[in-house]
C-alpha cells in the first residue's frame, strides 16, 4: 500500500513539474513566433500593440525560466539567453551610436557618442571573451551546457557572415574596397579569437572540450541552415503553385466619355498646369 | 557601376563557403579532428528539428499571406502538413532508428525538446552575430562621406 502511495505521489509531482515547464517555458516559446507573425501581419488597430506585448512577456518568461521552473532541463536555454543579453545590448548600442554619428542623411547623434559607441562595442565583445576565460554561465553548479554550443556558434557565425559581407560589399558596392578590407580585418580578429578559444583553457572549460564542440557546432549550423532552406523552398513551391492555380483577373471595360471627363477634371484640379 | 547581375562579380558569392572551409581546414591542420563521434547525430537532429520548426513558423506566417488572398486554406494546410511530416519523421527517427539519440537524453521526447532549445540557442547566436557584423559594416560605410550621385557639370 505504501509503495502504491509513494508511486502515486511521485507521479503527481512529475505531472506538476511537466505542467509547470509547459506553462512557464514551452507556452511562452510558442508565443514568440506566433506573436511576432500576428504583430507584423497588421499595422492598424490594437493587434500589433497586444501582440508585441505578448512577445515581450513571453521573452521575459523564457529568460527567467531558470528561476520559475528550475526543475526543467530546458530552462538552461533561458539561463544562457539571460547570460548573453548584457553583452548583446552593449554591442547593439555601440553599433547604433557609431552608425548614427556617421555621415548619414538623417539627423545625427552628437559627435561624442561615436567614441562611446566604439567603447560600448569593444566592452560587449570583451565581456563575452571574459565569460569564456573566467566566468562562464553557471547552471546547476556546472557550466551551462548550451554555453558550449552558443559561444563557438557565435564565433563561427561572425567569421562566416563577415566573409559574406565582404563578398556583398565587393559585389554590390561601388568603390567599397576600403570597407571590405576593414571587414576582412574584423573577420580575422574573430578568427584569431576562435583559434585562441580552442587553444587556451578557460577557468572552467578546456581547449580540448572547445575543439570538440567547434566540430559539433559546425554540424549543427550546417544541419540548421539546410533544414531552414528546405522549409523555405517548400513554402516557395507551395505559394507558386497556388498563385498559378488562381484564375486570371477580370478585364475592366473601357472608360466612358463621362468617366474620362471626370478623370481629366480631377487631374486638372490636382496637377500643376493641368488645366492648360 | 557594375550591376548586381554582372557575371563578373558572381564568383564573390563563394566567399562565405571558402571562408568556412578555410577556417575548418585551419583548425583541422592545427589541432586535429578531436572527438567528433556525435557529429552525424547532431547534424541529423539539427536538420530535422530546424525543418519542422521553420515549417511550423512559416505555416503561422501564411496567415498574413492569407489576409491578402481571401483566406485560402490549401497553402496553410500544405505547409502545416510539411511541419507535421517533419515532426513525425523526427519522432520516428529517434524512436525506431535508435542511433540518433544523444547520450544525455533518455527518451525520444526528451531529445526533441532538447533539440528545440538547442535550435533556439543556435538561432540566437547566429542572429546576434549577424547583428554585430551588419552593425560593424554599416558603421564602416557611414564613416565615409557619401560620394555624389552625379558629378557637377563644369
Amino acid at each position: 500500500m505504501d509503495n502504491i502511495y509513494s508511486l502515486s505521489t511521485s507521479a503527481q509531482a512529475l505531472m506538476e513539474e511537466f505542467l509547470q515547464a509547459a506553462l512557464l517555458f514551452w507556452l511562452p516559446l510558442i508565443c514568440l513566433p506566433f506573436g511576432t507573425v500576428l504583430a507584423l501581419s497588421r499595422k492598424e488597430g490594437r493587434r500589433p500593440v497586444i501582440a508585441w506585448s505578448v512577445v515581450f512577456l513571453a521573452f521575459m518568461m523564457i529568460l527567467f525560466s531558470w528561476v520559475t521552473v528550475p526543475a526543467s532541463d530546458s530552462s538552461a536555454g533561458g539561463h544562457l539567453l539571460l547570460s548573453v543579453i548584457g553583452p548583446t545590448i552593449l554591442m547593439g548600442l555601440g553599433c547604433f551610436m557609431i552608425i548614427f554619428t556617421g555621415k548619414i542623411p538623417v539627423r545625427r547623434l552628437p559627435e561624442p557618442a561615436r567614441p562611446v559607441g566604439l567603447i560600448s562595442l569593444i566592452l560587449g565583445v570583451s565581456w563575452l571573451v571574459m565569460m569564456h576565460l573566467s566566468s562562464p554561465p553557471i547552471w546547476r553548479h556546472q557550466v551551462n551546457p548550451y554555453w558550449l554550443v552558443w559561444w563557438p556558434t557565435f564565433l563561427l557565425s561572425v567569421i562566416l557572415l563577415s566573409s559574406f559581407v565582404i563578398g556583398a560589399l565587393l559585389m554590390v558596392g561601388e568603390n567599397r574596397r576600403k570597407e571590405a578590407s576593414l571587414m576582412a580585418v574584423f573577420g580575422l580578429l574573430f578568427l584569431g579569437l576562435l583559434l585562441a578559444v580552442i587553444n587556451m583553457d578557460g577557468s572552467l572549460t578546456t581547449a580540448e572540450e572547445m575543439r570538440s564542440h567547434l566540430w559539433l557546432v559546425s554540424a549543427d549550423i550546417l544541419g540548421t541552415v539546410i533544414g531552414i532552406l528546405i522549409a523555405v523552398v517548400i513554402v516557395a513551391i507551395v505559394v507558386t503553385k497556388y498563385e498559378k492555380s488562381l484564375p486570371e483577373p477580370n478585364t475592366v471595360s473601357e472608360l466612358t466619355a463621362e468617366e474620362k471627363e471626370l478623370l481629366l477634371m480631377h487631374l486638372g484640379n490636382n496637377l500643376e498646369g493641368g488645366n492648360k | 557601376m557594375t550591376p548586381l547581375t554582372s557575371n563578373r562579380r558572381w564568383p564573390l558569392l563563394v566567399f562565405p563557403m571558402l571562408g568556412c572551409l578555410l577556417v575548418l581546414m585551419l583548425v583541422l591542420f592545427l589541432f586535429g579532428l578531436g572527438d567528433v563521434s556525435e557529429s552525424f547525430k547532431r547534424f541529423t537532429n539539427a536538420l530535422l528539428t530546424s525543418f519542422s520548426v521553420s515549417a511550423a513558423v512559416l505555416a503561422i506566417a501564411m496567415w498574413s499571406y492569407a489576409d491578402s488572398r481571401e483566406r485560402p486554406m490549401a497553402p496553410i494546410f500544405a505547409i502545416g502538413l510539411m511541419a507535421m511530416i517533419g515532426g513525425i519523421l523526427t519522432f520516428a527517427g529517434l524512436r525506431f532508428a535508435g542511433d540518433l539519440m544523444l547520450e544525455a537524453n533518455g527518451t525520444a521526447m526528451a531529445q526533441i525538446l532538447y533539440n528545440i532549445v538547442q535550435l533556439l540557442v543556435i538561432i540566437s547566436a547566429i542572429a546576434i552575430a549577424g547583428g554585430l557584423v551588419l552593425g560593424t559594416s554599416f558603421s564602416l560605410i557611414t564613416a565615409r562621406q557619401p560620394e555624389p550621385l552625379f558629378n557637377e557639370e563644369e
